[in-house]
């Protein structure tokens, strides 16, 4: 389950993202903090952190620097 | 470029075509045996079992009906509008109506539960039957009303009135099996086809008729039952102040019909002998149409996952077709409207996405510099980005709004008996079928290549990175080929619009010499 979200995460990264540019307001970007997360806190609570983390991410929000809580 | 690539494609798009006008021949000759079977059957051969003679037509302005004078079984119902295949001289798509080769049948009865005899022909009129039972007992009016289509049908005992009231019913008679004149492409086979119930506690409880295995019963006052289908629908609308038991029953003896239907409860003798009605819809899935029909009619109406989306997007792509008449000028001026609406927030992306373009070489210094420091790389990249006032001002967010919006497109154009052949100009004369040319999935490739000569080189590209997206373009166009026309034309003003608000923004912040990914 967590292996397969990685993949998926990774082929979106390498292939998928070029197409829309540069969007992410943080630093990880979603794509990179939701894989991360994933990783350390599994399949469940990782996607769910890394949901509230896209939500986050919008014209309301400013942006910098947001790391994955370990 | 490689040849080898282009021959490929070229084998696989003729082959393609090839297989188009192969599939439309068919068609055109399939829909011909059909007429001379209809023909036939005025003939009194190949009637649908139980029937031995012809059927009487009736018809409105919307509808032809055949009914069987001898059982009072509506056999078969035409949509006169809505032609099977697109041009004028074709048939009307049935929705009753049977088929002697593969056994599937669909028809409408009505009566009174466990009086089944014969009938004769008390009087024709042009949209209207009158029947008179054998025994003399029951009376039986099936009529189309005026420009509408709806078919009424009036029971009325007429004989002396026996003790116990005879209980009064309708149903629809229907064998598993694809719908009549139902397309064989891809989106025509893929929206809901099955039975679905209106009750007070759930207003669209529907099953596949596969799924019926044993009686499915409703007790409730008034409501409706139909049969769904893609565009279309047969649905017996009850009296709402009527006490009704609303069925299904899964097929009994050999005849494999399943029955869906509405039996009245506690009748009075007084009710009986006036004639019990029920009105039948039987027609296209128009909202606004359904909505003034019955209640919760409109529910048949499938728009998919994204539901809250797609119903807005459909009102509004009505509401643009009623001024300008074209739906496909409508798509495009209804992703006008969208794009406007975003403006403001697209073009503040575009403008940091401007300057990131300018900045990329510095970009690219930091990130050689810090490759092992991932802490530190993303300090430096936010100073950056301070400095030369660059803020990605969309976020993931609205870029991962646009799917959605994309999605709920895709069911609505689906769904959407409006956009059913109706043309947009020259070569695409149904916007919900594919493009026959493939022309808009090719301008749409052009345009996607176009946008990413545009966007910011991504920091560390490898060849197979650069590689695929070089053949991402060449993809997409391959997915939109077998996508309906109208899709693939919002798709093509998207990006179009976008394109054209990119090239202003960088010209405004002068990123435009500097040089793409390539």
């Amino acid at each position: 389950m967590k292996k397969f979200f990685i993949h998926v995460i990774n082929f979106y990264q390498k292939y998928l993202s070029i197409l829309f540019g540069r969007n992410c307001k943080f630093e990880p970007t979603c794509s990179q903090y939701a894989k991360e997360s994933i990783e350390v806190h599994g399949a469940l609570v990782g996607g769910y952190y890394s949901l509230i983390r896209i939500l986050r991410c919008g014209p309301w929000s400013v942006g910098g620097i947001d790391e994955v809580k370990k | 470029m490689n040849w080898r690539y282009f021959y490929i494609g070229s084998v696989v798009a003729l082959s393609y075509v090839l297989f188009l006008s192969w599939n439309a021949e068919k068609e055109i000759k399939q829909e011909f045996a059909e007429a001379t079977l209809i023909e036939q059957t005025k003939d009194r051969e190949l009637l649908p079992q139980g029937e031995s003679i012809g059927f009487v037509e009736i018809q409105n302005e919307k509808l032809i009906v055949q009914v069987s004078p001898a059982s009072g079984k509506v056999w078969e119902a035409r949509l006169k509008e809505h032609t099977y295949l697109n041009n004028e001289d074709s048939q009307g798509v049935r929705l009753f109506g049977f088929d002697p080769s593969s056994g599937f049948k669909f028809y409408l009865n009505s009566g009174f539960v466990s009086e089944d005899q014969g009938f004769e022909i008390l009087e024709v009129l042009p949209s209207s039957l009158r029947l008179i039972s054998s025994d003399g007992k029951i009376s039986k009016t099936i009529s189309l009303k005026e420009n509408d289509y709806e078919l009424l049908v009036e029971d009325r005992w007429v004989g002396d009135m026996p003790v116990d009231v005879p209980t009064p019913y309708i149903a629809m008679y229907r064998t598993e099996g694809k719908p009549l004149d139902a397309r064989n492409n891809f989106f025509e086979n893929s929206s809901y086809t099955g039975v679905a119930f209106n009750t007070p506690d759930e207003p669209y409880a529907n099953t596949r008729l596969r799924g019926i295995d044993e009686r499915i019963e409703y007790f409730q006052r008034g409501g409706w039952v139909a049969f769904i289908q893609k565009y279309f629908m047969a649905a017996i609308l009850t009296p709402s102040d009527r006490p009704q038991t609303l069925v299904a029953l899964p097929p009994s003896g050999e005849s494999g019909a399943y029955v869906m239907g509405a039996i009245s409860r506690e009748v009075k003798t007084s009710e009986v002998s006036a004639g019990i009605n029920h009105r039948v819809f039987l027609g296209p899935k128009v909202r606004s149409d359904l909505l003034s029909r019955a209640q919760d009619l409109e529910l048949t109406i499938d728009m998919g996952w994204f539901w809250f989306l797609a119903q807005p997007l459909m009102m509004l792509l009505s509401m643009i077709n009623a001024v300008v008449g074209n739906w496909g000028v409508s798509i495009i001026l209804l992703t006008v409207l969208i794009k406007l609406l975003l403006w403001p927030v697209s073009a503040k992306g575009f403008s940091s996405m401007a300057k990131m373009r300018t900045a990329g070489p510095k970009l690219k210094e930091i990130q050689e510099r810090y490759k092992d420091d991932r802490a530190k790389l993303g300090t430096e990249m936010m100073a950056l980005y301070k400095k030369e006032g660059i803020n990605p001002a969309g976020g993931c967010f609205p870029l991962l709004l646009q799917m959605p919006v994309f999605i709920a497109f895709f069911f609505c154009l689906r769904e959407s008996v409006e956009l059913r052949h109706e043309s947009f100009f020259f070569w695409i004369q149904d916007l919900s079928a594919p493009d026959p040319l493939f022309v808009l999935p090719l301008i749409f490739a052009a345009l996607m290549y176009l946008t990413q000569q545009l966007n910011p080189q991504p920091p560390g590209m490898d060849p197979t990175q650069a590689q695929i997206m070089k053949f991402m373009p060449v993809m997409i166009a391959a997915i939109f080929i077998i996508m309906p026309a109208g899709l693939v034309l919002y798709s093509v003003a998207n990006s179009a619009i976008s394109l054209v608000q990119q090239r202003a923004m960088y010209k405004k912040y002068g990123a435009s010499d500097v040089s793409g990914p390539d």
